[in-house]
């Protein structure tokens, strides 16, 4: 959320909450889960990161099931 | 005067709501795998620090760190394997199953059929969870990390619609 869309919220928040149209709850809710939503791409980028973490891991938990190598 | 406002916020609530259900559901599933995975990587690192003398360079099936013997990862439980090595494999099939599961996610949208990897990695973390629960107090932190991941694997089920 940028500063302005904050700016907009917080001029329109004291209204509804006082003409009892949603409570501070409700309109913290909702502001919460315009900010945390994120986009296709945004999610796909992380997905590509536990793709990228998961193949290392995957290679290291591999070569722990394999006969050790004697340490120099 | 308070009119405009109920428009607002009810076109608020509708485009939230109807608009965008598929994406916060992906959103949870992805966020949760992401926390899932982030845990299972630092309970992996865990591990391999209480197997290993210099878990940077060292890898294998035999542990150098003194304090293996302590926590329980020597222990041989199953088939002849000691509890590293079985954590091991565990943690091959849950890594394998994470990769193929965020494959699927970047495309999956709330409605489509669960993605199976998703129950395979539950069953994978779980079986990791278990063994983890076997060990000394020593392996605490890795146990934390371990249950992190499952608790988190549970809301991505949860979010794909496992039953």
């Amino acid at each position: 959320m940028t500063v302005a869309q904050l700016l907009v919220w917080a001029q329109v928040i004291p209204t509804l909450v006082n003409a009892g149209i949603a409570t501070e709850t409700q309109i913290a809710a909702l502001i919460k889960s315009f900010h945390q939503s994120l986009t296709d791409a945004q999610l796909n980028a992380i997905c590509a990161l536990i793709i990228a973490g998961a193949t290392k891991h995957e290679a290291l938990a591999v070569a722990d099931t394999l006969p050790s190598a004697p340490v120099a | 005067m308070v009119r405009p406002f109920v428009f607002v916020l009810a076109l608020s609530i509708g485009s939230a709501a109807c608009g965008s259900v598929g994406i916060s559901v992906k959103q949870k599933a992805v966020l949760s795998l992401q926390t899932s995975e982030t845990a299972l990587e630092a309970a992996h690192d865990l591990e391999r620090a209480l197997c290993f003398n210099s878990p940077a360079t060292e890898a294998g099936d035999v542990c150098t760190n003194p304090v293996a013997a302590t926590v329980g990862l020597n222990k041989t439980i199953n088939s002849g394997k000691t509890v590293h090595v079985l954590l091991a494999m565990e943690f091959v099939g849950a890594f394998k199953d994470e990769v193929t599961a965020a494959t699927i996610l970047q495309t999956w949208k709330a409605g489509d059929p669960v993605p199976t990897t998703v129950t395979g990695y539950q069953t994978d973390i779980t079986t990791i969870l278990q063994l983890a629960q076997g060990l000394a107090p020593g392996a605490s932190a890795f146990l934390a990390k371990v249950q992190t991941a499952v608790d988190a694997g549970a809301t991505v089920a949860a979010a794909v619609g496992v039953k």
